[in-house]
């Protein structure tokens, strides 16, 4: 990951010199494609070929650096032809940068598809008017079928449009498949709930084009969920369908609590790849408290070294309260009187954050946090994030019949004091990991706030340059609506209840690659057996020590977070920040239709508050799918994103 | 501007920003003035939001688009940005916090620093229902307030008490400077005084303004 990073930052740097003229397409496009070879070369490192496994995956990705030479070849023809007709080579450019580093062997499979999307993303205007005057879940339909379209259609590049037409061809199937299903019999278990016929057909198809990628669980693309719309000609009535739909739900519930118990219980090592593809579709509620642990890179998946782990960093939790809370520690004053402030305006629908307990947990995990982060400190919105995981922790002291009081329940009825303690160092440390991945949003100037906002923009003129253009003729800024939606995550667009599935996946997308790049930056330690990258990230997980705990300077913590985060960063941004994005641009372009007419006022109050208070599960896995999608088709656009 | 394309119900649009420190009540003022209600625990403000009320001011129908910002020192740098094209602004503070007086000050400086010359400001004292608690007596705040020529009230979200007189006065403030400004100016090619209806004082940026700041890259 590294490897593959480096010489691509500094080719990036030149680039971003060089756009200024048209006419350095060919020479940026070869300096492009000598840095890549750099970093294709030097990604076959000793580890690499000793490794059986990556080995394959390098031939693999050989065969497909073959395809990626030809595609950079014809569309930098493209470009310059792009170039010239709206001079926005900047953004055509920066495309075939990432269609030049597709073949790196790090990449997930999912990249593999950017060669001719390159081609694609260029004609963008008919899938885009196609997408606006359709109802949001027959839109992902069409979708569907012009992604296929476009595909097949597009054979330019026969071999790597061959993966290409199997991956869509098996998503369309696959989506048609489900919206089927309301027309047939209600399927039963036969196979004891194993694995469902799509994700085994789903599998088999990838695994051919799998490589060893870290991330490959991007390739496991969203399960969509069902589409609840009734065909009119249909002849069954609404209650029947209904039960059917039920039974449906309930069946497809208990096969995933089993899948999950599958892959948690009674294991050694947690297989964190598999638990980060089945979670982005959603974890049950009864499996969420231990797999957000696990996903966010708190909790080791070595089972064996659990108990201990938690131990350790329960104990560390505690000394911090018991030193920022004694005598010689002097008060931040201001940051206490803030956090204060916004306490009670936290939830304040959700009566679990009106209990004095709950306030006061919330309280010190939020002042800990701020005093040794003082790069960032306290800012509003980050006692938001910190509920999700509160919240979810709660409901593993629950009687499993009264997880879904959560919300109504006083925890210092049903827990302890030391429990309530434990609760709380398991939510910091969590809090502690979310923000490492998005600490750019909150410190000094907010700059990851910032680049999100422009990113976001960008792409949106790129999916619906209708929508921005008529932003733009109303001069709607991004910054006036979009600044709430990356500041909070989105939380604040979203009841709890939706929230908490959205963090599913937006936790299975966090960390992985921070796993990969202290992997290659830190030697494992030999003590240790090696384990999967996960629980190597947990065992590398530097926790102040009790002396800098107690340095009130907190300096030390501090150049500690900086120099662990350089290496890290950029690779960092790349998933959850990234991703954010892409749903951030799915939720905006679902109401382009009434957005496109609306004029200032209307579109900015509307996007202050939207219409989204009846949102269910299946909303939000519809627009994170179609953020994935997104993401998938507009890779390329993200490689000039920091 | 193109009014055509809207039915323009009002003869003035005047943006009005809201500044001041988190929790003196900027968002419930802004909501009981614009749709008379008060939350008690209301969310906090991230970024900003706005909302409009049309009042009438000496028989001119005027739009009032009032902006509410985030009060975090954090924020400071990105709220900056919604000075622009304001043309007037509500610094508030808690009458029961004095550290929210003594804040004042610097938002002023913010304001001046960030806003057109000529904005019309107002003082305003909020949470006058918590007389027991009072912190900012308020002979000296008016003292403040004429010194530095602000308008000055002393308001409740909460019981609403003052909170329309106060945006009130701000905006009859705005408009005599506004009708002033129109006869200073004339018929200098400016469509303000040629043509009544619609937006005569922009809130939004120029579209030449917002070319320039959309094209200068963030990287
Ligand atoms: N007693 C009283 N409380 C108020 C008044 N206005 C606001 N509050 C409370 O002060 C807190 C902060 O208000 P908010 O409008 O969110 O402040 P902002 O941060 O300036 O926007 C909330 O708990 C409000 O209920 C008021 O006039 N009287
Ligand atoms: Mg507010």
């Amino acid at each position: 990951m590294a490897v593959r990073s480096g010489p691509h930052e500094m080719s990036e740097k030149g680039h971003h010199n060089a756009h200024e003229s048209s006419s350095v397409g060919v020479g940026l496009v070869s300096s492009l494609m000598k840095s890549w070879r750099i970093s294709s070369s030097s990604s076959s490192s000793p580890k690499a070929a000793s490794d059986p496994e990556l080995s394959t995956s390098r031939r693999s990705s050989q065969s497909n650096n073959d395809n990626n030479h030809r595609t950079g070849a014809i569309s930098l023809m493209n470009d310059q032809k792009f170039a010239d007709s709206d001079g926005n080579f900047d953004a055509i450019a920066k495309q075939k940068t990432s269609t030049i580093r597709t073949p790196s062997a790090s990449y997930s499979p999912m990249r593999y598809m950017s060669p001719s999307n390159t081609n694609n993303v260029t004609n963008e205007s008919p899938r885009t008017s196609l997408l606006r005057h359709n109802n949001h879940h027959s839109s992902t339909h069409t979708l569907t079928h012009t992604i296929s379209n476009t595909t097949t259609g597009n054979g330019r590049e026969p071999s790597s449009s061959r993966h290409h037409d199997r991956y869509f061809k098996d998503l369309d199937e696959d989506w048609s498949a489900v919206i089927d299903d309301y027309n047939m019999p209600i399927p039963t278990i036969l196979n004891g709930g194993v694995d469902s016929p799509y994700a085994l057909s789903r599998k088999s198809t990838t695994s051919s084009i799998n490589t060893t990628s870290v991330r490959s669980t991007s390739f496991n693309y969203p399960q969509l969920p069902h589409i609840q719309k009734v065909d009119s000609s249909d002849l069954r009535s609404e209650e029947e369908l209904d039960a059917e739909r039920n039974v449906q739900e309930l069946n497809s519930m208990i096969q995933r609590i089993a899948k999950f118990d599958d892959i948690l219980k009674n294991k050694h090592i947690i297989n964190q790849q598999q638990l980060r593809e089945i979670s982005w579709n959603g974890v049950p509620k009864i499996h969420r408290p231990v797999v957000w642990k696990l996903l966010i890179g708190y909790l080791p998946a070595n089972t064996k070294r659990q108990a201990l782990f938690l131990q350790r960093k329960r104990k560390e939790y505690r000394d911090g309260l018991d030193h920022t809370f004694s005598n010689q520690h002097s008060r931040d004053i201001p940051t206490w009187h803030q956090i204060e402030i916004d306490i009670p305006r936290t939830n304040p629908q959700i009566p679990l954050y009106q209990f004095k307990s709950v306030q006061a947990s919330l309280q010190k995990i939020l002042y800990l946090w701020a005093i040794r982060h003082p790069t960032s400190g306290y800012v509003q919105g980050i006692n938001d994030l910190v509920t999700p995981f509160y919240q979810t922790f709660l409901t593993e002291y629950l009687d499993p019949s009264q997880v879904d009081e959560v919300e109504k329940l006083d925890p210092e009825t049903y827990m302890t004091k030391e429990q309530i303690l434990d609760i709380e160092a398991d939510t910091f440390w969590c809090l502690t990991k979310l923000l490492e991945q998005i600490t750019d949003n909150y410190i000094h100037g907010q700059p990851g706030i910032l680049k999100q906002v422009k990113n976001l923009s960008q792409l949106v003129k790129r999916i619906d340059i209708d929508l921005y253009n008529h932003f733009q003729k109303e001069h709607v800024e991004f910054i006036q609506f979009a600044f709430r939606w990356m500041n909070c995550l989105l939380m604040r667009e979203f009841e709890m209840g939706t929230v908490i599935r959205m963090w599913d996946t937006y936790l299975s997308e966090t960390s992985q690659e921070i796993t990969s790049s202290t992997n290659s930056t830190t030697p494992t330690d030999p003590s240790m057996p090696p384990l999967t990258p996960k629980e190597q990230s947990s065992a590398t997980f530097v926790t102040p020590t009790n002396d800098s705990f107690r340095s009130p300077s907190s300096a030390t913590i501090t150049n500690n977070m900086n120099t662990s985060s350089d290496n890290s960063t950029r690779i960092r941004q790349s998933s959850l920040n990234e991703f954010h994005v892409f749903v951030c641009a799915a939720f905006l372009i679902k109401w382009s239709d009434q957005l496109m007419v609306m004029d200032f006022q209307g579109i900015i109050t509307f996007l202050q508050n939207p219409p989204t208070k009846d949102w269910t599960e299946t909303d939000i896995e519809m627009l994170l799918g179609e953020a994935y999608i997104w993401q998938s088709l507009y890779k390329d656009a993200t490689s000039h994103w920091l | 501007m193109n009014n055509e394309d809207y039915g323009y119900d009002y003869d003035y649009l005047f943006k009005i920003v809201l500044i001041g420190d988190s929790g003196v009540g900027k968002s419930n003022l802004l909501s009981r003035f614009t749709t008379n209600e008060f939350n008690i625990e209301s969310k906090s403000t991230i970024g900003v939001e706005f909302a409009t009320r049309t009042i009438e001011v000496e028989g001119k129908k005027i739009k009032a688009q009032i902006w509410d910002t985030a009060g975090q020192e954090r924020y400071r740098a990105i709220t900056s940005a919604y000075y622009r094209g304001a043309v007037g602004a509500l610094i508030v503070y808690d009458i029961s916090k004095s550290g929210t007086y003594e804040n004042c000050n610097h938002w002023l400086k913010e304001l001046r620093d960030n806003a057109d010359d000529n904005v019309a400001v107002g003082l305003i004292g909020n949470k006058s229902d918590l007389a027991h608690l009072r912190a900012v007596p308020t002979a000296e705040a008016k003292n403040f307030a004429s010194e530095n020529e602000l308008l000055f009230t002393e308001t409740s979200a909460l019981n609403s008490e003052n909170v329309d007189q106060a945006f009130r006065e701000l905006i009859t403030a705005i408009y005599q400077m506004v009708s002033k400004h129109q006869v200073d100016l004339g018929d200098s090619g400016n469509n303000a005084a040629a043509a009544p209806k619609g937006p005569t004082i922009s809130l939004t940026p120029t579209p030449n303004e917002n070319k320039k700041s959309s094209s200068s890259n963030c990287c």
